[in-house]
């Protein structure tokens, strides 16, 4: 029997592109889902302009949060979460624990200080199971 | 496991460390949970325990997420801030382990962040703060 070099190595990078391309979905999805736990908890100013808390722009810092889609570079995933990009008061909000963010009628009841670190600290543990487990049905065929 | 108790023993060591008085007459330079503006040196700093989750929270070891907020005029806040934040650091400049303190052991000290501006209040001080993790057991 005998084979070409070069189709073991495209075989192989052919792998290697498919598990690339699914670590970078399966990091994606995690942190798509992160966000998703970010805006859960982060403080939001009244609508009524008659509140004393009112400040113009309610909604805008829960709004900047977002992930960004997962890349690789060498042979590690990125993906970011982050907020206040194009919020000035960001780091005043998620900084300072003694700001009352559960005041009286707060839109947001949940609403705390550290809305970033908290969620992801909370999820950091199950990253790694739960992109693992993302991958192996993606690269099964489930295409989870 | 008493997690104010730690938390002013750990601020003891601090206050010991970078000389920051810790109770009065004297003008108090470094705070647990909270500050008195009268009692409080012109530089102060606070520290506070807040609700990150334990990364390692067995009966044994705990683990607290630790912000220490310094309010000041910039040049003396920025330099108690470093200060505090140096004192986490051990002769090679690596976050400290095992270090004793009254009643206490802190294995390690983790995600140590040197400080960042947050804030300027109305009197133009600024706000610094610095985020940590501390590893601790009872002696």
């Amino acid at each position: 029997m005998s084979v070409r070099v070069g189709d073991i190595l495209g075989a192989i990078n052919s792998i290697d592109d498919r598990v690339r391309a699914s670590a970078r979905k399966a990091v994606s999805r995690f942190t798509i889902a992160l966000a998703g736990q970010c805006r859960e908890i982060c403080p939001v100013s009244p609508t009524d302009p008659k509140h004393p808390y009112y400040i113009g722009t309610s909604g805008a810092l829960r709004g900047s949060i977002n992930s960004t889609p997962a890349t690789i570079e060498g042979d590690v995933v990125f993906s970011y979460v982050g907020a206040g990009s194009n919020v000035n008061y960001a780091i005043f909000v998620h900084e300072i624990l003694t700001n009352n963010h559960r005041y009286p009628g707060a839109p947001n009841p949940k609403a705390q200080a550290k809305f970033i670190e908290e969620p992801m600290s909370t999820m950091r543990p199950r990253f790694t199971e739960f992109c693992a487990a993302a991958m192996r049905s993606d690269l099964a065929g489930g295409g989870a | 496991m008493n997690h104010a108790a730690f938390l002013n023993s750990y601020a003891n060591e601090l206050g010991t460390l970078c000389s920051l008085v810790r109770t009065g007459p004297q003008k108090i330079a470094l705070w647990t949970h909270d500050f008195d503006e009268d009692a409080a040196a012109d530089v102060f700093s606070v520290a506070r325990i807040y609700p990150g989750p334990p990364v390692m929270d067995t009966a044994a070891v705990h683990e607290l997420s630790v912000q220490i907020e310094t309010t000041g005029r910039p040049f003396g806040a920025w330099a108690q801030a470093m200060a505090l934040h140096n004192a986490h650091l051990d002769a090679d400049a690596a976050p400290k382990r095992a270090w004793e303190i009254t009643g206490y052991i802190i294995h390690a000290v983790r995600q140590l962040r040197p400080p960042g501006q947050v804030a300027m209040d109305a009197k133009r001080r600024v706000i610094l703060t610095t985020n940590l993790n501390l590893a601790f057991s009872a002696a």
